[in-house]
């Protein structure tokens, strides 16, 4: 096993691995930016060390600021999470040259997959079905134009060089195809740093179900079941289920074609290959070559935890677990709280968390670095909580999620919560079957609208709230002086009493 | 002491609020209804109520003259005034026009990274006027009213913060434009 793990991240992913290194008892190293020195993972891991400015490129993507401590402090090993270098070739290659194993497949492997048609091109040569679409290299935007024609709108331009909704477009009608390729193209750049983009054909009534992988140096493979990721907006989940609501037949084919490519490519990690499921068809998106932020949803159905897995593959150690001994118990749903406000059309909300209470109970998990004081900034991802729910079945998971949700208290930030919620108690979402488009369709007609009760209530919690700061301000309320000080005292007495106590009602 | 609550566009409704001997308030409507409210502040803007006997959470915000409430399922603004308050309020809004200049600001802090609708160009409600990135993605802020535009006050790669002005949108150019 390794001597010491280096965690290039941040936020609740790199609390996530810190988690595991403690619990396989390897000594742990976090990184931090100048923003992120009271971060949870910064206090998880044994040892930390400041990277540089708040700005990722600064700071999180630095790929020579991990090799130098690296060296200095003697790491033989590299998490990256997701996002920022996970799936960064030159970093894993990096790795490698300065003999680092880096946690996940070899820089070769990432490049292939990263290289999205490449990995098109890998797919199709191990007869795993594609969407039809572009192979080609470079394209202009008048190829891009051409060829959009020749395969039919909808079209969705998509990024050469990474994914995550970043530079992609879905194109409804040709004259719209020239300015969505210069804001794919101008994305791919600044998030990749590379403008290529390539075209699928849209499939509008599809669903996104991946399928999650491991292999080990050994060759051995295994899979661990589907996900169904179909709640989406502009192509960035939301909600994430396991198992899908699909067929045996087609689970059996689509895991079988995962096992397939990642035997073909000589995949050594844990890997996600994501397909589109239309009507009893799939189809190869991608593959994922990390952690994914949903993974949770698996390792509460399967009992596995594929964080330790893919620590133990990387360090050469077999699977050792037999595909007939991997369980599909139960359902599982993760909700991604993000600072977001949907009703300013998700815009990022940024602030400090001022109180906090997270749900709890048998079958919740909450994965977060979120405490009382935590500031949210336009630096990093807006995700700054995975909520899962575990039960027998999926309505008794989404009931459970329902009610964490309702548990579920952040002040000082907006978030997705209260719409995540109402997904969850959707009848449409509830009746299986939905496919990308719902949550569009969903936000269209879901007004937010609070009722009667919930505003006489609000009407009554904000007359107090004015009533406290009135009092606060020392206002006359028609009380005499005296009184008012008096009154106003034991408030603020009573006020700092509590904020020693940390977070609500604790 | 009296409170008025207004949800949106909507009249505003006066609640009378009495603090009780024995701790508590007593909250009586416009229609007459009379609620006990027994508060319990808890630190970082939260509170137990319990309103006639039912226990709710809830987190209480200011954002300029209103207040936003989170409640177990949703997240409601509110505007409440004081009698003097309200009558500071209407003195001001007193010769305030409408149609005329509507500046659109940015809800977000980010980078600007494209103008496009240029000073001059006519725009409709929901019409894209310049890409905000943050947080990595682009964002397209639109117009929220129709009209002319007579001045961007930014420029591409100029970080601007929540509440800046971006765009001004002169209304009464396009009063048929609808």
């Amino acid at each position: 096993m390794f001597r010491k793990i280096l965690v290039a991240n941040r936020g609740e992913i790199a609390v996530r691995i810190l988690r595991a290194c403690r619990e396989l008892g390897i000594p742990s190293v976090a990184v931090f930016s100048e923003a992120d020195r009271e971060a949870l993972h910064v206090q998880l891991a044994d040892e930390a060390y400041c990277i540089g400015p708040p700005s990722p490129p600064e700071s999180y993507l630095k790929i020579p600021a991990y090799l130098e401590l690296a060296e200095r402090i003697g790491v033989d090993a590299v998490h990256p999470g997701y996002g920022f270098l996970a799936e960064n070739a030159g970093f894993a290659s990096a790795c490698e040259k300065a003999g680092i194993r880096f946690i996940g497949p070899s820089s070769r492997a990432i490049a292939a997959m990263g290289d999205k048609l490449e990995a098109r091109r890998g797919a199709e040569r191990l007869d795993v079905p594609l969407i039809p679409g572009t192979l080609g290299e470079s394209l202009s935007a008048a190829e891009i134009e051409e060829q959009a024609q020749s395969i039919g709108f909808p079209v969705m331009l998509k990024a050469v060089g990474g994914g995550g909704g970043k530079g992609m477009r879905i194109v409804e009608r040709a004259e719209d195809v020239r300015s969505a390729f210069e804001t794919a193209t101008s994305e791919a750049r600044t998030a990749f740093g590379n403008g290529d983009v390539y075209l699928e054909k849209c499939l509008t009534s599809a669903r996104h179900v991946e399928v999650q992988i491991a292999r080990d140096s050994h060759g051995n493979s295994v899979h661990f079941y589907e996900r169904e990721c179909s709640v989406q907006r502009r192509h960035q989940k939301l909600i994430e289920e396991a198992p899908a609501a699909i067929s045996k037949d087609l689970r059996d084919r689509m895991t079988k074609a995962a096992l397939r490519i990642a035997d073909g490519i000589e995949y050594e990690s844990l890997g996600t290959v994501e397909f589109l499921v239309a009507g009893d068809e799939f189809y190869f998106l991608e593959m994922n070559t990390r952690l994914q932020v949903e993974h949770p949803v698996t390792e509460m159905i399967t009992g596995f935890d594929l964080v330790k897995l893919q620590i133990a593959i990387a360090a050469g150690e077999p699977i050792g677990i037999e595909q007939e001994a991997v369980p599909m118990r139960g359902h599982a749903v993760e909700a991604r709280i993000c600072a977001e406000d949907p009703r300013a059309d998700f815009f990022p909300s940024t602030g400090e968390v001022t109180g906090l209470h997270l749900p709890g109970g048998a079958g919740v998990r909450v994965d977060t670095d979120l405490r009382v004081g935590y500031s949210v900034t336009l630096y990093y991802d807006p995700l700054v909580a995975k909520v899962i729910a575990y039960a027998d079945s999926r309505t008794a998971a989404l009931d459970k999620m329902s009610a964490a949700l309702r548990e579920l208290q952040i002040a000082g930030i907006r978030t997705t919560r209260d719409v995540l919620r109402r997904v969850v108690d959707d009848g449409e979402f509830r009746n299986d079957g939905y496919d990308t488009s719902y949550l569009a369709r969903f936000l269209e007609r879901d007004a937010g609208e609070p009722d009667a009760d919930a505003r006489r209530l609000a009407a009554i919690a904000a007359v107090l709230e004015s009533h406290r700061a009135h009092r606060r301000d020392g206002l006359s309320l028609g009380t005499s002086k005296d009184e008012n000080l008096a009154a106003e005292s034991a408030w603020v007495r009573e006020g700092r009493s509590r904020a020693m106590r940390g977070s609500f009602g604790a | 002491m009296k409170y008025h609550v207004k949800f949106g566009e909507a009249p505003a409704e006066p609640f009378e609020l009495v603090e009780l001997d024995g701790g508590g308030f007593e909250l009586r409507d416009h229609d007459g209804n009379v609620c006990v409210v027994d508060d319990a502040s808890l630190p970082g803007g939260a509170s137990s109520l319990i309103v006639e006997g039912r226990s709710h959470r809830i987190i209480a915000r200011r954002d300029g003259s209103d207040i936003e409430i989170q409640t177990e399922r949703d997240t409601i603004i509110v505007r409440v005034e004081t009698d003097r308050e309200r009558a500071v309020r209407r003195t001001r809004r007193q010769g305030a026009s409408e149609g005329g200049p509507k500046v659109v600001t940015s809800q977000m802090a980010g980078i600007v990274v494209r103008i496009l609708a240029e000073p001059g160009t006519v725009v409709q409600v929901g019409e894209p006027l310049l890409v905000v990135e943050a947080m990595k993605m682009e964002n397209e802020v639109r117009a929220t009213s129709h009209g002319t535009v007579k001045e961007v006050h930014v420029e591409p790669k100029q970080t601007v913060g929540v509440g800046e002005k971006l765009v001004t949108i002169d209304a009464s150019e396009s009063a048929g434009a609808s």
